[in-house]
């Protein structure tokens, strides 16, 4: 009887020490979300709706001001806001958006297209939490950020600068009439499932209408509307007109580096935009205080990292691109030195 | 010589450690959640710093902004405080940018000191990355566009309390002679700070810096369309401007 007692308390003893090691185990287990991460992508998101509707992988319930704390990560949702994004309430300005060549893009059916806003009763919002809601809101900048708006003829020749006066006119014609095709993807295309070296976009290039520009579960939840809207200007560069990066070793970001900025590559178009953006008027409708000082931290920050030889030029000598954009696009854009600009046939074309 | 248990008291031991644990496990994961409330100064600090955050796109254009604006300039050094830590502690992150550019906003004194520490910090390196890919390091750019942020939150103290204009300018000047990834932008800041009191700092940099001082304009052919344009776009924004009036006396 004492050995079969021994026996059994010893049985005992070693289930409680199980337990208590699974207990410690989940005590010091940061958070069951860092198990979850590799659900946590769009593409699962659409495979498994709820209830019959997709819960996008954005940061909702941080729109509870008192949890600020709690977003260390995110944010990026500041300038998506419905009430600061015009095509929400403009079935025109959607259509406009759509000319972009959203409309030929394919997969957007999937991503939000018959309901780009949604209805969180969480917050009593509507939000624009899908891709496609995002997608608009990076064009939003491009289109609402020149004050012609929808107004804006984006058809005539890029060389009409009697017409396309600003370079923020100019630049939404150029978007428009160099690439065909922009799809939605549910990738999230970064190195490993925790990584944060991610694809934003990707574009094939063709002289015709056969490019295309595919962009990623990054350009949608992971980055802020401006830099969108800074990264479809940089995409369509590399679209229509074929010009690729250059760059590699010796520059931050390797191979998504041009080698300097006369290359007038999609870093420098993309750097152009965002100097536009940032010299428009204070009181502008759309480009808000906040939004402005985005334009030009992104400015020069990647004024700084996207390049292999450092850039002469610096926001204060764009001060007049949006009064002269013939200037900046066919002389400044392809030199280094100030003092002696010269004219640039490839911005020309 | 072992004492006879009974198996039901076998039973009540295990129940008992198994209870124990239970409640110790509780206990430990609800910490932060059963802590004691916070005091109504901290509850309204964080409010506000949370509305501010979460309004700060439509700015100065929205009351909510403008409220909690005033108070975390009234209680700026503690506001500073609050921040410090994720400023300092976290990666890189777009809301890295956000408490970056509200510090600009309300700051003090001792922002300018957290700012320019924060600009001072090494820079994290680049997660490595196979050759030939066109990822970017998220964390990285955000990283940097908070760096050169702060610089233009630095300037920006400066225009809502004017009696630190001078410790402004000094945060300024170190920023652009220590890190070559700010200078453009303090240099620019400086300017628009200082206007043309600007060339007093000319010494200071000495002549390599000498593009800084000399503001780049189009040539002397392109002078008469620009008046032009300058002209037709002052005219357009004026129309623009009273287009709008009768809608903003609407609202």
């Amino acid at each position: 009887m004492p050995g079969k007692l021994k026996l059994r308390l010893d049985r005992a003893t070693a289930l409680l020490a199980v337990v208590l090691l699974g207990v410690l185990a989940y005590m010091f287990m940061p958070s069951c979300s860092m198990l979850a991460d590799a659900d946590d992508t769009l593409c699962y998101a659409i495979a498994n709706p709820k209830d019959g509707v997709v819960d996008w992988p954005d940061d909702e319930y941080l729109q509870d001001p008192t949890r600020w704390h709690e977003d260390s990560e995110g944010a990026c949702h500041l300038f998506d806001s419905i009430m600061t994004n015009p095509w929400v309430q403009s079935e025109d300005a959607r259509l406009y958006i759509e000319g972009f060549g959203l409309v030929q893009g394919h997969n957007w059916g999937d991503l939000g297209r018959p309901e780009p806003a949604t209805f969180n009763p969480k917050t009593e919002y509507l939000e624009i939490d899908t891709p496609m809601g995002r997608t608009y809101n990076g064009y939003s900048n491009i289109v609402f950020a020149n004050l012609e708006g929808i107004e804006l003829d984006r058809g005539r020749s890029l060389s009409d600068f009697e017409y396309y006066d600003t370079f923020l006119k100019w630049a939404s014609a150029f978007v428009s009439q160099r690439t065909y095709r922009v799809n939605g993807n549910c990738y999230r295309r970064c190195e490993t499932v925790d990584s944060h070296r991610c694809v934003i976009a990707n574009t094939v290039t063709g002289p015709f209408r056969n490019d295309y520009i595919d962009l990623f579960q990054t350009f949608f939840y992971e980055i802020d509307s401006i830099w969108r809207g800074a990264t479809i200007v940089h995409e369509v560069r590399h679209a229509r007109d074929q010009v690729a990066h250059d760059g590699g070793s010796g520059c931050p970001h390797l191979s998504a580096c041009d080698k300097r900025w006369s290359t007038a590559g999609a870093n420098t178009y993309e750097l152009l935009w965002l100097a536009a953006y940032y010299w428009t008027p204070v009181d502008h409708p759309f480009i808000t205080p906040a939004r402005r000082n985005r334009a030009q931290a992104l400015f020069n920050s990647r004024r700084y990292e996207m390049f292999n030889e450092p850039v002469r030029w610096k926001l204060g000598d764009l001060a007049e691109i949006n009064e002269l954009p013939e200037f900046y696009v066919e002389q400044v854009a392809c030199s280094e030195d100030p003092n002696h600009p010269h004219y640039c046939l490839v911005l020309a074309n | 010589m072992r004492a006879y248990v009974p198996p039901a008291m076998k039973r009540i031991w295990f129940v008992g450690a198994g209870a124990f644990v239970f409640t110790l496990v509780v206990g430990i994961r609800s910490m932060g959640i059963a802590s004691a409330p916070l005091p109504t100064e901290t509850r309204l600090l964080t409010h506000h710093l949370g509305v501010a955050l979460s309004r700060l796109d439509p700015g100065p254009r929205s009351g909510e902004y403008r409220e909690s604006l005033a108070y975390l300039r009234l209680h700026a050094a503690e506001a500073v405080s609050e921040l410090r830590g994720p400023l300092l502690g976290e990666p890189g992150s777009f809301r890295k940018w956000q408490l970056t550019y509200l510090l600009g906003e309300f700051g003090d004194q001792s922002a300018i000191d957290l700012l320019r520490t924060f600009m001072d910090e090494p820079m994290p390196q680049p997660e490595p990355a196979h050759p030939g890919g066109h990822e970017i390091d998220l964390r990285y750019s955000e990283e940097s566009v908070s760096r050169v942020q702060a610089v233009t939150s630095t300037a920006r103290i400066a225009s809502h309390r004017p009696e630190l204009r001078d410790q402004v300018i000094e945060s300024l000047v170190a920023a652009a002679q220590v890190s070559p990834r700010l200078e453009a932008t303090a240099m620019f800041e400086l300017g628009e700070l200082m206007g043309s009191e600007l060339e007093s700092l000319r010494g200071v940099f000495g002549p390599e810096k000498a593009q800084y001082f000399e503001p780049f304009m189009p040539p002397p052919e392109w002078q008469g369309l620009l008046s032009r344009r300058m002209q037709k776009h002052r005219g357009e924004q004026e129309e623009r401007r009273e287009k709008r009036k009768p809608l903003c006396r609407a609202n």
